[in-house]
């Protein structure tokens, strides 16, 4: 009952302040809109086009099976976008010299004497090549396992000629599939504002200390936990609810696509307003100067954005966006989502709840300490 | 009946003793004050008392229950009401009185009722559904008030109460903490102003540097500085004055003007009193009332410490 008197407190003073709400939902949905709009063209509306793609390969030491079955399946890949090209090389250090000055999209190297496929790849052409890696990796992956069933069945081997044929399939992604940009930018602008969902514990926390509501509140019959947990539920609840207001508007209203089965989605979100409600928490219970922590957490989230994809995709960043992505939250969270839908696979959803879920332990930790050790909470 | 028992009190900060081995008795019924100056260890003590901050040595009992093991149970008969003005802004009076007494588990239609009771105690009964951001300063104090006596405790400490206001909603503070005490509540009430003190408290502790240096009534510690007495001058409004001479005089301890009156500090043996005349006479200001008095708190604390109050 203390509880949901402070829940309800907060929520209430949070849905006044009209400023919050029309940055937390309009900007959103204006953001998804806007963007949507503008980069349609660029990420593409429909099946990608995946022409232009100039291969070079080679085959160190003497051709085998493997090397025969690797062009036919490339050749199978390559061979319904005429401005693809296949071509066989001997100079190795020319061809990565080539690759390097973005000349080529990639470079196939069949090394029969290990037997080992190299694939050497630009980042210009992270897309392209990208999609040439999953092929083999899915090639290699099948052939070894055949090759092992070959050693003691011979005539399986017939089962790897017919098989070749089917990875032309591959070639693109299923039409019915791509993200739009308004699919995009709707999934990346919620996941981009849940961060800014940091102030909302942030100041509920903070605005008590520093007003001394904090130590009054405390000085009743409450339980300390229950205060803290009151503020940490009510934050949870305000993100989820300003963010339902953004995904109804952008889905039912501009059409943004969370996919067929959007529940694992939702759910990846919901860790992610777990682990932000968190973060904000802690901060709110440790900062000692409120221009200073506000200036911290605009800027790391403005970081964030950045490497996680939600102003610009990332593709084609280079090496600064490689390293970078993965110390956004904003990354695991949109590829884990993007992949779900979009390649219906779940290996970086469930790396991004274990992101998520390990944030949000670190974080409430640490308030959880900080709250313990907290006396008068204004002068701390 | 003891409403509160402190025994030899201590709470450190690092190497500062903020309160330092305090004993008090405060009775039920009675208007307590505390009086120090700033950073004397009032708020500390309270703090203390409402299980803010933790002590380090010595034992406090409230309603004859121990806090280290009742805190919880205190706190349900006990209101606070802070020194600064602890409130939602941007919630109605009515609203901000209710989150309070809610946290109390007050519900339903007794706390709608206890609520109206509250603000209408303060007088802002007619004001209740506007926001507290747009009230002014002694209109947030009396919120303040309502805000920590909706669940009607046994005990109220009000923690200086009226510090920056004017002087009608002072006043209107001052009644209604009579009137609390009148209803059957005791109050512990902190203070550097010695007026307020004089005009409310039953008792009275002087809190210097974390001791408490005296307790009493007022007239006890009237009795406890014998050496000294008052004159006080009324004259006439506007004038800047030049006290220099009258310090000058033999037996003037200190002299000292406020809007049109001029407080005199004297030995109680000296006679000062043609002298003083003289002063007025001679330079030419007007004597509209003049009167002896026995030692004021103020000048009981400035005796006790060296100190003015509100140095």
């Amino acid at each position: 009952m203390k509880i949901w008197a402070i829940i309800e407190e907060e929520v209430k003073r949070n849905f006044r302040r009209i400023n919050v709400l029309i940055i937390m939902t309009m900007l959103p949905i204006f953001l998804i809109l806007i963007l949507g709009v503008v980069f349609d063209g660029i990420l593409g509306n429909g099946a990608p086009s995946i022409g232009d793609m100039k291969v070079y390969h080679m085959t160190i030491g003497e051709a085998s099976y493997l090397t025969d079955n690797v062009n036919l399946m490339m050749d199978g890949v390559l061979s319904d976008d005429e401005s693809n090209e296949y071509i066989q090389t001997n100079d190795r250090e020319g061809t990565i010299e080539l690759l390097k000055n973005a000349e080529i999209t990639c470079f196939v190297v069949v090394d029969e004497t290990i037997p080992e496929i190299h694939i050497y790849k630009n980042s210009l052409y992270n897309t392209e090549s990208s999609l040439l890696e999953g092929v083999l990796g899915t090639f290699v992956s099948r052939y070894n396992a055949i090759s092992e069933i070959v050693k003691v069945n011979p005539a399986a081997m017939s089962v790897i000629n017919d098989e070749v044929g089917n990875y032309t399939k591959a070639r693109s992604l299923d039409a019915e599939k791509i993200p739009n940009a308004m699919d995009y930018y709707g999934v990346v602008e919620v996941t981009l504002f849940v961060l800014y969902g940091v102030m909302t514990p942030f100041y509920g926390v903070f605005s008590d200390r520093r007003t001394g509501v904090s130590d009054r509140i405390l000085s009743t019959s409450i339980k300390k936990r229950n205060y803290f947990l009151g503020k940490f539920f009510a934050s949870i609840l305000i993100t989820v609810l300003q963010m339902g207001i953004v995904i109804f508007f952008s889905s039912e209203i501009m059409g943004a696509s969370w996919g067929d089965k959007p529940l694992l989605p939702f759910l990846l979100v919901f860790t992610e307003i777990l682990a932000i409600t968190s973060v904000g928490l802690s901060f709110g219970m440790t900062a000692k100067n409120e221009n200073a922590a506000q200036t911290v957490i605009h800027l790391v989230i403005s970081i964030f954005g950045f490497f996680g994809g939600a102003y610009v995709s990332l593709y084609d960043m280079g090496f600064l966006g490689e390293i970078g992505k993965y110390f956004s939250i904003l990354w695991w969270n949109n590829s884990g989502i993007m992949n779900y839908i979009y390649l219906d696979e779940t290996k970086f959803l469930g790396l991004a709840f274990m992101v998520n879920i390990a944030i949000a332990l670190v974080f409430f930790g640490i308030a959880v300490l900080k709250m313990r050790r907290m006396e008068n909470f204004k002068n701390e | 009946m003891n409403i509160v028992k402190i025994d030899k009190l201590v709470k450190r900060f690092d190497e500062t003793v903020a309160v330092d081995r305090i004993s008090l008795e405060i009775r039920e019924g009675e208007i307590y004050g505390l009086l120090g100056p700033n950073g004397a260890g009032k708020s500390t003590l309270i703090n203390v008392m409402c299980g803010l901050l933790k002590k380090n040595e010595g034992n406090v009992h409230i309603f004859d229950k121990n806090i280290d093991l009742a805190m919880m149970e205190i706190k349900q008969d006990l209101g606070i009401v802070p020194q600064e003005i602890a409130l939602y802004e941007d919630l109605t009076a009515k609203e901000n009185v209710k989150f309070f007494a809610s946290l109390y588990g007050m519900k339903g239609s007794v706390l709608k009722e206890k609520t109206a009771e509250a603000l209408e105690f303060v007088g802002l009964i007619d004001q209740a559904n506007k926001l507290a951001k747009t009230f002014s300063g002694g209109m947030k104090r009396r919120l303040n008030i309502a805000c920590a006596i909706a669940h009607q405790p046994k005990l109220i400490i009000m923690d200086e109460p009226t510090v920056g206001i004017d002087p009608q909603s002072r006043n209107h503070i001052l009644n209604s903490v009579k009137k609390l005490n009148q209803l059957g509540t005791t109050i512990i009430y902190t203070t550097h102003y010695m007026e307020e003190a004089e005009f409310l408290c039953s008792r009275i502790g002087i809190i210097d540097y974390g001791k408490l240096i005296a307790e009493g009534t007022n007239q006890e510690l009237q009795n406890l500085v014998t050496d000294r007495k008052t004159i006080v001058v009324k004259t006439s409004i506007g004038k800047v004055y030049d006290l220099r001479g009258l310090n000058e005089i033999k037996g003037v301890l200190n002299a000292d003007v406020k809007d049109s009156t001029v407080t005199i500090e004297t030995l109680r043996e000296a006679d000062v009193i043609g002298a003083v005349v003289n002063f007025f006479e001679k330079n030419e200001f007007p004597i509209l009332d003049i009167q002896m008095k026995n030692a004021n708190l103020e000048t009981i604390f400035l005796s006790l410490t060296g100190r003015k109050l509100r140095q």
